[in-house]
């Protein structure tokens, strides 16, 4: 064999060598780049509404609440606003909750700043955050009740991700523990086990006074009591709902 | 025998060094010194200014590090295939000293290594100077500690040869299918690709005019933004292991190092298979592609086109043909061409302004206007040295016909400078107007910038002839090598400097207005007054520096023909 081909022989296999660690690198990258922002979502364009159903009662038109979710992704300043009720029960006694909320994001989609309140009879809790990376979360109460204050840090940013002409999630770094801790059958389950539907409704059938039932907050506890160790997650309560959506 | 090799450069280098003029001009060469050094400080000022405004304002937008790190490798990297591929055609295939190697006992892979170590020497330097300082800045900013440093330096090792490495095997693959001869369809290619472009260019500003929704053009920023951060691109990965230091965001460092490192050695091996297997065919080509012209030595008729003088239109169309004589200097244009067309297809992003909200529209404003005012500074300055600067030294050893011949210098200079100040004049009024354009929307705006872009273009090019004839080197082995030296260097720091001194009427008129037409009550203001002062004494400035480097270009040229 000539020294010459023996040379172009060795090179080549050279570089398919470190062409093939290259490539194992790279699908490392591509692997942690997917894991890195989980995203929250789909979020809709325009406004929807989500009907609030006891699982329980799922067969039936009964509901204990409601949510709109107002979204336009045109405006300079993109704007998700939340408005809706709980009819909830404790202890016998009947509370209606109050949800009203507002995110608010920079031009290319950064959330800038955000409040969501919640109202129950004179007490109120608030949830804001402020900054974009890292994010200011500052959580109080007002009203009735015991005051508490509280202010931290978390990373950020959360950004919008568009998908779909009209559909967008929400990405962030935040959001990982979820999906790193759950795997997709995990999430599956849990939903299926999650007492509550989230169904989003035509208008014209929304959550009407006839069709409302008060929804206890103790069955609510015990029935997540099972998969208690599932829930040791703060923020699996943002998980998505893969009920009827 | 890879220093063996490399010495005759080295030594060739000192030498020219020496000759110079360090011991006769040595106020000269402090002067030169003091303005490297200074343009570079201010480089370093003003990436520490920009990233501490970026940093002040974490309520209007968050940008990591990665992202402006990746926009300017993005761009570097750019270049660097252009000098890459160009300087690969050239050390490969064109260089003087190949009939001597390639016919000695020298082992071909001490030959590879000798040239590849050549090339990414002569194509980084450069870069490498302009990007230090940018480095150290984003250092300072974001607190680094001391390993950030010498770690940053190691990065940009691959991230300089990679490019290289791939353009040797591109070179290998181009001499040995295509003929050498067929410079001049690739004329006619870049030309049919100007026209298209330009069609393009028009269509897409049609389209910014009527276009309603916004909200999609900021989503596309978004989207070129991101790209800068993209998985797939080399200059990312780079940029991501630098960041992921400044500020940690909890990614892996090994994979990225290992990507980067691994795809530089298996494109070098690449290259060196390819020109063992390949080289001696494009080699061959490359000698055989002598082109038997045709010789007119017929009087041509009296036109009336020819009042501006006949040696002024020969040494035109000398010109011309000579950017399209050697295969490496139709590559660059070609290049520049493609990076320049693309560039202002992608304008369009800065139309995505009309959409932030009033409050912060002025912010977005002046950062899209610095970027914008950048890249087309970038452009303009990218193709001047390639062919404005090395104009005068691309006679090379010809240039005793220029020297016999009834012309004085002055007319010879006077000629190029014609010659490259109406393209270079429009191409640079229409990616800054345009830019213009499209981020204010406004016709005094676009005036202001046309005009300023206009005298930057005829201080520019003074500038360019000036220098290149002050820095003559008609010994060159390869065209390529006179883009890269000590004079094109300083005529990048010097036109980079100048673009943005002709920028700050335009910027000052967009203080003034805040964002709102030009009245004038404006006009009468304070800052009005020295705007319009502003404006008269930079286009003043420009014609100074060009009157400047064409007599002191002029009078190198006299010195070296006695």
């Amino acid at each position: 064999m000539s020294y010459r081909l023996v040379n172009v022989i060795l090179a080549t296999l050279l570089s398919a060598l470190a062409a093939v660690i290259a490539y194992a690198s790279f699908k490392v990258i591509l692997e942690e780049e997917k894991g890195y922002t989980s995203t929250l979502g789909p979020l809709q364009r325009g406004n929807v509404t989500y009907r609030l159903v006891p699982r329980s009662l799922a067969m039936t038109r009964k509901c204990f609440g409601e949510l709109n979710v107002a979204f336009n992704p045109d405006l300079s300043d993109k704007q998700i606003a939340v408005s809706g009720f709980m009819r909830l029960s404790y202890r016998g006694a009947e509370l209606t909750t109050d949800i009203r909320g507002e995110a608010n994001f920079n031009p290319i989609g950064q959330l800038g700043g955000s409040l969501l309140s919640i109202k129950m009879n004179n007490t109120e809790m608030q949830v804001g955050t402020r900054n974009i990376n890292p994010i200011t979360l500052s959580l109080r109460t007002l009203g009735d009740a015991a005051k508490y204050n509280f202010r931290f840090a978390i990373p950020g940013p959360i950004e919008l991700r568009r998908h779909t002409k009209d559909t967008y999630s929400l990405a962030s770094p935040l959001f990982r523990p979820l999906t790193s801790t759950l795997t997709a059958a995990d999430q599956s389950k849990l939903a299926g086990a999650f007492p509550l539907l989230v169904n989003d409704i035509p208008r014209t059938s929304r959550c009407d006074p006839s069709d409302q039932v008060a929804y206890s907050v103790e069955s609510f506890m015990a029935s997540m009591s099972p998969g208690a160790s599932i829930f040791n997650n703060p923020l699996v309560g943002l998980l998505p709902n893969r009920g009827n959506q | 025998m890879i220093l063996t090799l490399l010495r005759p450069k080295a030594l060739g280098f000192r030498n020219r060094w020496r000759k110079g003029g360090y011991t006769r001009q040595r106020g000269q060469d402090i002067l030169i010194a003091a303005f490297c050094v200074g343009m570079l400080t201010a480089t370093y000022s003003g990436t520490v200014w920009t990233l501490t405004k970026i940093k002040e304002s974490p309520f209007l937008v968050h940008l990591p590090p990665s992202l402006p790190l990746g926009l300017l490798l993005l761009l570097l990297m750019g270049m660097l295939w252009i000098s890459s591929l160009v300087t690969a055609i050239s050390s490969f295939y064109f260089s003087d000293d190949l009939e001597i190697i390639l016919s000695s006992p020298v082992k071909s892979r001490s030959v590879f290594g000798a040239k590849a170590t050549y090339i990414t020497l002569a194509v980084s330097w450069m870069p490498l100077v302009f990007i230090l300082p940018v480095l150290i800045a984003f250092g300072r900013v974001y607190e680094a500690s001391w390993w950030y440093y010498p770690y940053s330096v190691a990065v940009l090792l691959p991230y300089f040869t990679l490019p290289v490495a791939i353009s040797i095997s591109i070179a290998a693959l181009l001499m040995a299918v295509i003929d050498p001869r067929w410079t001049k369809a690739l004329g006619v290619f870049i030309f049919f690709m100007l026209l298209v472009g330009f069609y393009y260019v028009i269509d897409m500003t049609a389209g910014v005019l009527q276009s309603e929704n916004k909200g999609d053009q900021v989503l596309r920023l978004v989207g070129l933004l991101s790209s800068a951060d993209s998985v797939w691109s080399p200059a990312a990965w780079a940029g991501r292991s630098i960041s992921e230091v400044l500020e940690p965001t909890g990614k892996s460092l090994f994979p990225r190092l290992s990507l980067l490192f691994c795809s530089t050695i298996s494109a070098i091996c690449l290259a060196y298979a390819m020109m063992e297997l390949l080289h001696l065919r494009g080699y061959t080509r490359a000698k055989n592609s002598r082109v038997s012209g045709r010789v007119n030595t017929g009087v041509r008729p009296q036109r009336p086109w020819y009042l501006v003088g006949r040696p002024a239109i020969a040494l035109a169309q000398k010109e011309f043909r000579g950017i399209f004589r050697d295969i490496a200097q139709s590559a660059q244009v070609l290049f520049l061409t493609c990076m320049c067309i693309m560039y202002m297809l992608n304008i369009r992003f800065f139309v995505a302004v009309d959409s932030f909200p009033a409050e912060a529209r002025l912010w977005w404003q002046n950062l899209f206007f610095i970027v914008h005012c950048s890249v087309a500074a970038f452009f303009t300055t990218a193709i001047c040295t390639r062919v404005v600067f090395s104009s005068i030294s691309l006679e090379g050893r010809s240039y005793w016909i220029l020297q016999t011949a009834p012309i004085p210098p002055k007319s010879v200079l006077k000629a190029k400078f014609w010659f490259w100040f109406i393209p270079v004049a429009i191409v640079s009024a229409i990616v800054f107007s345009l830019g213009a354009f499209v981020i204010s929307g406004r016709v005094d705006f676009v005036a202001v910038h046309l005009a300023s872009s206009i005298c930057a273009s005829y201080g520019i090019v003074g500038l360019g002839i000036g220098l290149g004839a002050y820095f003559a080197d008609f010994n060159w082995e390869h065209p390529s090598q006179l883009a890269l030296g000590l004079g094109s260097f300083l005529y990048m720091l010097g036109s980079a400097l100048l673009v943005f001194l002709n920028i700050v009427p335009t910027w000052l008129m967009l203080m003034v207005t805040r964002g709102a037409p030009l009245t004038s009550d404006d006009l009468l203001s304070l800052r009005g007054l020295l705007m319009v002062l502003t404006t008269i004494a930079i286009a003043m400035v420009n014609a100074l520096v060009a009157k400047t480097a064409l007599e002191n270009g002029e009078a190198a040229l006299e010195r070296a023909a006695r």
